[in-house]
This record gives C-alpha cells, sequence and structure tokens, in this order.
C-alpha cells in the first residue's frame, strides 16, 4: 500500500475521531510504523523492509522472467525471502540452474532459490494436444513447444547454458513448504510476487489453508480481458493467457482463496510495454553484472512480468485501475484455462475474489524506474537474516 | 510469462475494403473433408473469364432495374420484437428497398416468444402497407438451450445480463426494459399497443419455407438472419443441400472484441443471438455457405439511434416512416443491431474496412457455452468452420442516410406470390 494512501485514510480517521488525545495515539502509531519500515512505497522506507516471495517460471538467461527477478531483487527496499521456482515459459529443472546462475553472476548467492512443480496439476502437454485437434492450435504453450535458443526438449534434461553452469544449489526444501514456512514467520508481511503459473501457491494452499490469509498479498502477472492489438495470438483468443492457462486449476484454487489483497497485470496493460533496443542500450550502459547480464540476453519483446514487480515497488507507475472478480475456466470446453471475471451484480458467489485490473501506466516513468533497477549497484544480502 | 519475438512476426489478420461491390464469395475449402462439395475458383480461371463477368455483371445490373423479376431475393429471418425496435426495422429495411424483392419473414423466438413475434410483424405489415408479404412462424424453442437449464448454468458461471424472452422469466414480472413488457409464456400474445392484426400468418413452417424457396430459386436467394440460427438450422439438418443452393448468408450476432463507452465488457464473447442457440450456431457456421457475412457487436455499437433521426423521419409522410417515428425507441437509442447487417448487404460500399477469419461457437456446456470462438488459417482446427467476413468499420453518415431513405421510399410493388 503506498505511503500516501496510509495518511489519506489516517486524515479521515482523525477528522472522525474529535479526541486530541486520539490524535496524538493515531499519530505516535503511525510515525512508530513508519520508523519501524513497515509502510511500503520505494521512495521513503528503509532498505530492505519490503519481504517477498519470488514465483516464478524463470526461463533464462536474460528475458522477461529473469528481469522480473531482477526487478525485485535489485531493490533497495526489497527482503527477498526466496524464489520459488515453477514450470511455465521452460522446465522447472533448468529454470532452477539459470535462477542459480543468476544470483551467481549478481553476487546473491544468500537468496535461496527453490525448486517448485515440474508439472500442472491437472494440465499436460500431452492433453493439449488432444484438445487442440477439437479447439484449434495453441501458439505459444512455453515449456511444452519453445525453448529458449534450441530444440524443445523433455522436463529433465538441462541443455547447456550459455551464461555457464551455477556451481551452487538450490534449496532441499519444496516450494509450497517453503512458502508456507515463511508466511508462519513473518505473518502478514510477506508479499508472494507470482510470475508464472500458479501450480506452487495452489499447493501451499492446499497444504494449508491458512496460507493465502497470513500473506500480506498476491502480485500476479496473468489473465487477458480484451487486449487492443493487431496481433493475432491475443486478439483470436482474447481471454486466454499462458501463466493461468498453463494450470487453470491451480489458478482457480488461488483466486479462491483470502487474500488480503491481489493486484492483476493482465495481457491488455504489458502490451503497452516494450523492451526496445533503446532500453537495451541503456542498460547495456550500466557496469554492474547485473546489468551487463540483462543487456546481453535481453530481446526486444514484451515487459510482462517486469510491470507486475515494478509497479509493485511503485504503485504510481499505474495511471488507472478497476476492480472485478477473477476466476479461470477449469471445464473441459474450448475455454478451458480463459480468464472468466465478473462485476458485484453478476457474479456466481462461488468465494471468487475481487481483483485490482491495472489498466493503463506512465510508461516513461515505468521504463526509467526499470533501467535505473537494472543499471544500480546489486543491494548486499539483508542484514540479520 | 515470456512470449518471444517469433511469435511476433505472424501475420496481422487479413483485412479486405469494399469499393461499393460485394465482396466476392468465398470458395475457401473449409477442411479436407469438404473440399469435394465446394467449388474452387483458381485465379487463372477468374482472371481468363473476367471480360465475360464484367458482360454479365452489366446485364445483370440492367435486369435488376427494368424488372421485378431481377430484384435480389431475401428471406428474412428474424426474432421480430415489436412495435418497431432493431427487429422490425431491419424488415422494413429489406421491404422498403426497391432492389430487394422479400420472398417471406421467417420468425423465430429470441427477443420475444414467436407468437407475440409473429403477430406483431404481421401488424407492422398492415401498417407500413406490405401485407402480401408471407410471414412464416418458426421455432419457438431453441433446439438444446432452455431457460431452465440457463438457471442452473447462472448459478455456476454468473448472472447473465439479457436473455430475450426468458429475462425475468416469471409470469407477471417486468422484463429488461427495452422488452417493454411483463414476462409470459411462450402461446400467450398481449394485445398489442400498435393494435392486434388482421392479416394471418403463413401455414407453414419456417424451416420448410426456406427450403421450399432455394430450391425453386436455386443460387439466388440471400438468408439473412437477424435472430437466432434455430430455424436455419432445422432446415440444413432436414436438407444439407440448404447451405449450397442459398447465394449468401448474412447474419448478425457475435462479438469479438467490442470496445464499449462504459469501460470494458466483463463477457466479451457472448452476444444474444448467439448465445440463445448456440447449438444452431455451430450447425449454421459449418454448413458449407457460398458465403457468410457476421455483423458483430463490435461493430453494431458503432451505430446508434438519435433523436435528430426519429425527428427527421417523422417528417415523411410514408407509411414506414410514420411507423417507425411512431414506435421507434425514443428512451434508450438503441444501437442499430439489424439494421446495420441489412445495409451492409443493400449497398456494401458502407463497410468501408472488413476482416475475414474463420468462425463457430463453443457447444460444451461450461462457462464458455454459447461464446464466439474465432481463428485464423494457422491455428484452425479443420472441423467445417467457415471463413466468415466480419464487417469492422462503416461509413456512419452513409449509412444512416440510407436508412432514412429506405423508410421514405413509396412501398414496393407486390410480386407474384410464392
Amino acid at each position: 500500500m503506498p505511503i500516501d494512501k496510509i495518511f489519506g485514510e489516517a486524515e479521515i480517521s482523525v477528522r472522525r475521531n474529535n479526541s486530541p488525545r486520539r490524535n496524538y495515539i493515531l499519530l505516535t502509531v503511525l510515525v512508530f510504523l513508519v520508523l519501524l519500515g513497515n509502510v511500503p512505497g520505494v521512495s521513503a522506507q528503509a532498505p530492505g523492509s519490503h519481504k517477498v516471495i519470488i514465483d516464478q517460471d524463470a526461463s533464462g538467461p536474460g528475458g522477461s522472467d529473469m528481469q522480473a527477478i531482477l526487478t525485485i531483487v535489485q531493490s533497495p527496499a526489497t527482503e527477498v525471502l526466496g524464489i520459488t521456482v515453477v514450470t511455465g515459459d521452460a522446465w522447472l529443472a533448468e529454470e532452477v540452474q539459470h535462477t542459480l546462475r543468476l544470483m551467481e553472476i549478481i553476487g546473491r548467492t544468500d537468496i535461496p532459490v527453490v525448486p517448485g512443480a515440474a508439472f500442472p496439476l491437472v494440465n499436460s502437454k500431452e492433453y493439449i494436444a488432444r484438445w487442440e485437434t477439437l479447439h484449434g492450435k495453441i501458439v505459444y504453450q512455453g515449456a511444452w513447444n519453445f525453448a529458449v535458443g534450441g530444440p524443445v526438449h523433455g522436463p529433465w534434461e538441462i541443455p547447456p547454458m550459455s551464461e555457464g553452469a551455477p556451481t551452487s544449489k538450490p534449496a532441499a526444501e519444496d516450494a509450497a513448504h517453503f512458502m508456507i514456512r515463511m508466511v508462519h514467520k513473518y505473518p502478514h508481511e510477506v508479499t508472494i510476487y507470482e510470475g508464472g503459473p500458479m501450480t506452487n501457491l495452489a499447493l501451499a494452499q492446499a497444504i494449508d489453508p491458512e496460507f493465502a490469509s497470513l500473506a500480506k498479498e498476491l502480485i500476479v502477472m496473468g489473465s487477458s480481458l480484451n487486449p487492443q492489438t493487431d496481433d493475432p495470438e491475443f486478439t483470436l483468443t482474447p481471454r486466454r493467457e499462458f501463466n493461468l492457462w498453463m494450470d487453470p486449476e491451480a489458478s482457480s484454487r488461488v483466486l479462491h482463496s483470502d487474500w488480503a489483497r491481489v493486484v492483476v497485470t493482465t495481457v491488455d496493460i504489458s502490451i503497452k510495454t516494450h523492451m526496445t533496443k533503446e532500453l537495451i542500450a541503456q542498460i547495456a550502459a550500466g557496469k554492474t553484472p547485473a546489468a551487463q547480464y540483462t543487456a546481453k540476453y535481453a530481446q526486444p519483446g514484451y515487459l510482462w512480468d517486469e510491470l507486475a514487480a515494478a509497479a509493485w515497488l511503485d504503485p504510481s507507475i499505474i495511471t488507472k485501475t478497476h476492480k472485478v472478480y477473477m476466476d479461470v475456466e477449469t471445464d473441459h470446453g474450448a475455454g478451458y484455462g480463459d480468464t472468466l471475471v465478473w462485476v458485484e451484480q453478476t457474479r456466481p458467489h462461488l468465494g471468487e475474489r475481487e481483483v485490482e485490473i491495472q489498466d493503463d501506466l506512465d510508461q516513461e516513468k515505468f521504463y526509467r524506474e526499470f533501467v535505473d533497477l537494472m543499471i544500480r549497484p546489486t543491494p548486499p544480502p539483508h542484514v540479520g537474516k | 510469462m515470456c512470449r518471444r519475438g517469433l511469435f511476433l512476426t505472424r501475420l496481422s489478420r487479413g483485412t479486405i475494403s469494399t469499393f461499393g461491390m460485394p465482396a466476392p464469395a468465398l470458395h475457401q475449402p473449409a477442411s479436407t473433408s469438404s473440399t469435394s462439395s465446394i467449388k474452387v475458383f483458381s485465379a487463372a480461371s477468374l482472371a481468363s473469364s473476367s471480360k465475360v463477368f464484367a458482360v454479365l455483371l452489366t446485364l445483370l445490373l440492367f435486369a435488376s432495374a427494368a424488372s421485378p423479376q431481377g430484384r435480389r431475393k431475401v428471406i428474412i429471418d428474424q426474432d421480430a420484437r415489436g412495435p418497431a425496435t432493431t427487429d422490425q426495422q431491419a424488415i422494413l429495411m429489406f421491404l422498403q428497398s426497391p432492389q430487394v424483392e422479400t420472398l417471406g419473414i421467417t420468425i423465430v423466438s429470441g427477443d420475444m416468444w414467436r407468437d407475440e413475434e409473429v403477430a406483431h410483424t404481421l401488424r407492422m405489415l398492415e401498417l407500413t402497407g406490405h401485407p402480401e408479404i408471407p410471414v412464416v412462424p418458426g421455432a419457438i424453442y431453441p433446439l438444446i438451450n432452455r431457460m431452465e437449464v440457463i438457471d442452473r448454468w447462472e448459478a455456476l458461471y454468473g448472472k447473465v445480463h439479457y436473455e430475450g424472452a426468458w429475462n425475468n422469466h416469471k409470469p407477471g414480472a417486468n422484463s429488461a426494459s427495452s422488452l417493454r413488457g411483463k414476462y409470459h409464456p411462450p402461446a400467450e400474445v398481449p394485445d398489442l399497443i400498435e393494435g392486434n392484426p388482421t392479416i394471418k400468418p403463413a401455414a407453414e413452417d419456417a424451416a420448410h419455407f426456406i427450403i421450399r424457396m432455394v430450391h425453386q430459386y436455386p443460387h439466388q436467394v440471400t438468408i439473412y438472419a437477424g435472430g437466432p440460427l434455430t430455424n436455419l438450422a432445422q432446415a440444413l439438418s432436414i436438407d444439407p443441400e440448404v447451405a449450397d443452393l442459398a447465394q449468401e448468408l448474412v447474419v448478425m450476432g457475435g462479438a469479438l472484441a467490442a470496445i464499449y463507452p462504459n469501460g470494458p465488457p466483463t463477457e466479451l464473447r457472448r452476444e444474444f443471438n448467439f448465445w440463445w442457440d448456440p447449438e444452431s450456431v455451430h450447425m449454421t457456421l459449418t454448413a458449407p455457405w457460398h458465403k457468410i457475412t457476421v455483423t458483430t457487436v463490435d461493430i453494431s455499437i458503432k451505430t446508434r439511434m438519435t433523436k435528430a433521426m426519429l425527428t427527421e423521419i417523422a417528417k415523411i409522410q410514408t407509411p414506414a416512416a410514420q411507423y417507425v417515428a411512431k414506435y421507434g425507441d425514443k428512451e434508450y437509442m438503441e444501437y442499430m443491431w439489424d439494421e446495420l447487417a441489412v445495409a451492409g448487404w443493400i449497398d456494401p460500399s458502407i463497410i468501408t474496412k472488413q476482416s475475414q477469419l474463420f468462425m463457430d461457437i463453443d457447444i460444451s456446456h461450461t462457462a464458455n457455452y454459447g461464446n464466439v470462438l474465432l481463428w485464423d488459417n494457422t491455428d484452425r482446427p479443420g472441423l467445417d468452420e467457415q471463413l466468415v467476413n466480419l464487417p469492422e468499420e462503416l461509413d456512419s453518415a452513409k449509412f444512416y442516410k440510407l436508412f432514412v431513405d429506405l423508410l421514405a421510399q413509396p412501398s414496393a410493388a407486390p410480386v407474384a406470390a410464392h
């Protein structure tokens, strides 16, 4: 929550409560909170005050997934408790290796890399192949039909890594148990950032129904409503989005869990961002290992996950939002995995959650802050961890 | 999420412009299994016969101006809410055009129940001077879909905003405001505010009428459908030759990615006509028509009735104009859903941009039931889905002018009975 919003609410409370003594207490509490650094908002907070778990389908080297991880790790305002990895853009095993290597390159091997789900709960590559014969081809299927710089391969194969293989090892714990442990250790303090399919989150929620309610908030890159573009990948099936589609059952489970807050970066707004050659050149001018890594492997394209990450760090990047109730279709028809949304008057009342949809952004501000994060020195490991 | 540049290199969906001429018929095989039943014109044969074609076209144009027999034949299949509204106004555009010969109006439940629609249509024909046009009752119910099933569906998947004749379906309850009435069962026809008709509907049913007409005038009849497609599905089921024997199919239905003035819709791909009877839409859109044009919500909401237009129409002294002026919607200023589909057929130059994509509807009993499915040539499943013309942009001034001009036409001379 942005700091000005806290103060805005406090002012309303002050007006409601005329007692000077109550005002004094309220202000004292507020000042105390600010000093503790528990109030988010990048510019005005103590270093490392923002506890976050990065749940990511971490295809690499470079690209949207790694750049999103970097956006959060490079911010001095965050304390990254761990990076939990899930199959999505690539398979889990290779994603873990790419993530470990990135942490080595930027000197943050203190951040645990925690392996999560290798496969969606119900959906599978083989099932989708049959589904396609009935309902049409799906252009992008992540690890199932695409691999960075090489042929599509099986889940356990790790092709040679152009950035070099890591020597560090992943955590022994699995993603779901790690996340559960963290939200119990820091109740209502941990932001869950989700940049990939929701399998790990659904598993955590299934194991511990308290999981979502103990987290502070859920930040999601996923879903698609009505993207305005000429790209047929999005116009022909405007409600299909890869992250939510790859594991529809997990998405539905997570979107029916009692989060205190859910913020969603959709395809609609993501495609208003572009990783241009100019941006890559600006990052290439940075001398830090993070900047050099990013620039070396960057490709022109949309800044899907980076926008979700950056808008969490600085909500003022987002200039327009609206709220809807959201779910994902789990029926096995032509709409399997598609985004469902309702307003209050039309929703079915089956536990679906209200989410904040980002509609528009200040592009220049986003690009500036993203480049700044990529080229700044990587913050040292969080003290007292 | 991450998508690589690889996928951005795909071609944007093709657009074609219509320069005052009907777009060419689509002789595209829908799949290997149905190729044999569809004529495929090669580019070479088209080029060599282009001179002959031009001469024929000139002759045709002369013929159409010269005699009633040269008029473009149409069957109007409509969910004919009344009085006026988009349904009756769309019908009137055909009836008022001197270039059009209306073989009959086949009625289907949709915006209202069939029998009430039949009464409104008969009365409209009396009031506007077209009493000779056959009104042929069609389907009362969709093939599979039922309002009781939709109740259960809504409990799972959320409330459907507009349900036509099913709206608020408790006897006596107020229907949606634009229905202007209370819910009643299908066989009940309340007294009409415009007066009850004295003329009678045809004894034949809609499906058999459609079949008989396309056999009587092979490759000459346009089938226009402004409502649910139940009648067409019945006709195709009884006689699969209907699609091939018709000249073309013109439909108002479906929604793709419409941009509404009041913000993003929650239901992007749901549109009433298609949603009411999804199975019929699937049967119709997978039949081998020579040409299909679908006017979707996306372009329909770029039109609107205005008070200024109604004022202008009120000054015209023809019965058709007076009917619209008296009963036309003055409160909601509705989108001109069906009128636009008609106008694009009467004068294709009104459509300034259109695309071609493969279209079907989801008939799985899921959250997506009744929603439009769309593909291009690279991702379609090849299960008889057809390439359809999708008007995207219009010349609004030309459209509104055509609508008003048609209402100002004297009622067209009757043609011999069929």
